[in-house]
């Protein structure tokens, strides 16, 4: 068998290979051939064409048909993982987005204000040690008043003493004791403010009232009555009740 | 011989990465399964809490306990005594015809506490299948602090209605 020779290629891969398929060829047995049986009927070809040239070629064409099968595999996976994260932040979107039930909102603001109403509509019943002469008062109208008026004074100046107390005493454990009845026993947490304006500073007509489990304060998720002003012949007195769970 | 096992360790590597993957998908089938289902009940109590707060606003707004003076505007948060001593009545006479329809499986009471303790129930039908077997209701109450208004004594007492819904 003739031994080949081939120029070399400048390309390193495909001369490497070149020389692998000649150095195979140059080992094979007399009359075998790389692409036939060596049958000498057969037509070979030329030299110049030979088959180890054309095996490079045809290893290259499968080689990089390999390499684009590995890039389509890399794209799908790549693209799973895309898929895998939108839906990741689809899912925490719905989390985050999630709206506060419609029912707690309206139920906190509508019990604040009706509280607060409520309360300052109650009529005082003729109990221990109060004793009206005319109809009996709204905790708004006179006892309000009342409290407003004389404040600052002996307790001989106030009009109304009920349970022994002078007004302002009265309407504070009044408003505690119905604040405690209804909020207290749904488990809310309540604050109660309620002041006097004369002038520019608000002071306190009655001491701040607190739930057993403390207050509201603005960092709490608070509902609120809405500031409830009054006005008495002593200034507004303005009452707030902000409710939070 | 070399190819061979070659092959096999890359079957094997396909095989691990598919039996991860999976396995990662299981997971998030099941994550996704109880999100769903904790989801379903929460949507299940919101519908719920909706129905309980309009079955409350019927009830702040219905005519027949509100505080009214003629052609003035009612009275907001309030409940006329009058009216509410004689609303279980009229409520039970026209039950299936009319009041049925506003409030469904509910229960109504108006609990005065000032100036003295009394409760009065307007309203109360619950599920009869779930009434005759005694089983759990499930039961969402709202509260709301209403005054009551006594027009003999020209007085506002303090109390509170709770309407509760049944499901």
């Amino acid at each position: 068998m003739k031994r080949l020779k081939i120029k070399r290629n400048r390309n390193p891969e495909v001369g490497n290979l070149v020389a692998r398929l000649l150095d195979v060829h140059n080992k094979l047995p007399r009359g075998m051939s790389l692409t036939g049986n060596g049958n000498p009927r057969l037509k070979q070809p030329k030299p110049s064409l030979l088959p180890t040239a054309r095996n490079a070629r045809v290893s290259m064409k499968s080689k990089t048909r390999a390499c684009t099968k590995k890039a389509q595999m890399e794209m799908i996976g790549l693209v799973i993982i895309v898929i895998l994260i939108t839906l990741g932040i689809l899912f925490m979107a719905q989390f985050a987005l999630k709206e506060t039930p419609t029912k707690k909102i309206f139920t906190r603001k509508g019990l604040a204000a009706s509280t607060m109403s409520t309360i300052m509509k109650t009529t005082i019943i003729n109990e221990q040690g109060c004793h009206f002469v005319d109809e009996a008062p709204q905790l708004e109208g006179r006892i309000l008043e009342d409290c407003a008026a004389n404040r600052n004074l002996d307790d001989s100046y106030f009009h109304y003493n009920c349970r022994g107390m002078n007004s302002c005493d009265f309407m504070e454990q009044f408003i505690a004791e119905r604040l405690n009845e209804t909020l207290k026993v749904w488990g809310k947490r309540y604050e109660f403010n309620s002041r006097l304006i004369q002038g520019s500073t608000p002071v306190d007509l009655i001491p701040p009232i607190y739930s057993a489990r403390g207050g509201c304060p603005p960092t709490k998720d608070r509902d609120t009555s809405s500031p409830y002003p009054l006005n008495t012949p002593s200034g507004m007195v303005e009452s707030i009740l902000y409710i939070c769970d | 011989m070399k190819p061979n096992k070659s092959a096999q360790i890359r079957m094997t590597e396909t095989i691990a990465v598919l039996f991860i993957f999976f396995v990662l998908i299981a997971f998030g089938l099941i994550f996704y399964y109880q999100y769903q289902k904790v989801s379903f009940k929460e949507k299940q109590a919101e519908l719920f809490a909706n129905k309980a707060m309009d079955t409350t606003l019927k009830t702040l707004f219905l005519p027949e306990l509100a505080c009214s003076k003629g052609e003035a505007e009612p009275e907001a948060n309030c409940f006329d005594l009058m009216k509410l001593r004689h609303a279980n009545q009229t409520i039970k006479d026209h039950l299936a015809d009319y009041y049925f329809d506003l409030f469904s499986y509910a229960k109504i009471s108006v609990n005065q506490t000032y100036p003295h303790p009394e409760l009065w129930v307007i309203y109360d039908k619950k599920p009869n299948q779930l009434n005759q077997l005694n089983s759990n209701l499930n039961y969402e109450p709202t509260f709301f602090v209403v005054t009551l208004k006594d027009e003999i004594e020209g007085s506002y007492g303090f109390g509170f209605i709770e309407v509760g819904v049944y499901s």
